[in-house]
């Protein structure tokens, strides 16, 4: 009877390490939902109802045969304003405001350019600008693919008695690397965007910042999953070590 | 790997199975095969006894080193 102690201890173990999976399974459904109710409809709701405006407008000046390339600058950083800080009227309290980060819709002459050509220069200015926008989301929607299919490839190996699995550290090198690129790419746009900015709004006593800005968090996120897939890595080779000393 | 594993002619030599060595040092014939195959990366000690003990052999007789080309240079 003793003998049969480990065993047990071993089913529970694997009872508790699958109940707390799945615990993380449903929280990541949850927060996922959460922020596409919260952050990614709205933000794709006002971004689709804009880009139908723009749409509009580009084939209004293509029918008026004056084609008008139409495009968005976003989160253009600006360091001084003209007329320094704006003052607010309000009865309670003096108010001054500053601007810090302009969204520029800008709209220049642009004769022979088709309109297709002309939608896909719709954001920054360039198709290049439009393809690295659409390609930052998709980046990210493979970190949350690879994230689910992680956490399915995790429970499934505990069932199966094979956690350190070579699958999973290839998944998580994998987001580790999305994660990296698709901020280096958010970064770079961002850079882009505000070189261009600084270019058109040279002269008008807006200062743009121009510096490459990189959020280190997303950052540091990843090369903590990178470092996590490499321990997963190292004990996958352990327990390989393991199987094959007789 | 330079270590080369002879168990295959020791068993020859005494006439004794695969299924039934296992069967006498208490491991799997799998891992008896791996370790017969050349595959294993380790081999415990009390496993190396168990072995001499039933081939009546001597870790030599089962276990060789012949440097690669590599090891020469």
């Amino acid at each position: 009877m003793p003998l049969q102690q480990p065993m047990v201890r071993n089913m529970q173990n694997k009872k508790s390490l699958l109940k707390r999976l799945l615990v993380i399974y449903v929280t990541f459904f949850i927060v996922l939902v959460a922020s596409f109710a919260h952050g990614i409809i709205p933000s794709f709701t006002r971004g689709a109802a804009e880009g139908v405006e723009m749409g509009n407008d580009i084939a209004e000046k293509w029918n008026s045969g004056i084609p008008h390339m139409i495009y968005l600058l976003n989160d253009i950083r600006i360091v001084a304003q003209p007329d320094g800080s704006m003052p607010i009227e309000s009865p309670s309290a003096s108010i001054k405001a500053r601007v810090r980060n302009l969204e520029l819709l800008v709209e220049e002459e642009a004769p022979g350019l088709s309109p297709l050509a002309l939608a896909l220069r719709s954001i920054g200015g360039s198709g290049w600008i439009y393809l690295l926008v659409m390609l930052t989301p998709l980046l990210m929607l493979a970190v949350i693919v690879l994230m689910f299919v992680i956490i399915h490839s995790l429970r499934r190996s505990i069932r199966e008695e094979r956690p350190l699995d070579r699958r999973n550290v290839r998944h998580l090198r994998m987001i580790g690397f999305l994660t990296i690129a698709a901020e280096l790419l958010e970064d770079l746009l961002d850079w882009i965007m505000n070189t261009r900015a600084a270019e058109l709004l040279a002269g008008t006593g807006y200062t743009v910042d121009t510096s490459f800005h990189i959020s280190y968090t997303l950052i540091i996120m990843g090369i903590l999953i990178l470092f996590a897939a490499e321990v997963f890595a190292v004990g996958q080779n352990l327990s390989e070590e393991q199987k094959l000393t007789i | 790997m330079p270590i080369i594993i002879n168990i295959d002619v020791m068993m020859a030599k005494r006439k004794i199975s695969l299924g039934d060595l296992a069967e006498r040092v208490d491991i799997t014939p799998a891992n008896l095969s791996i370790l017969k195959n050349g595959k294993a990366r380790a081999i415990r000690f009390s496993t190396l006894e168990a072995i001499c003990r039933e081939l009546d052999c001597q870790p030599g007789d089962i276990i060789e080193y012949r440097p690669d080309d590599t090891d020469n240079r």
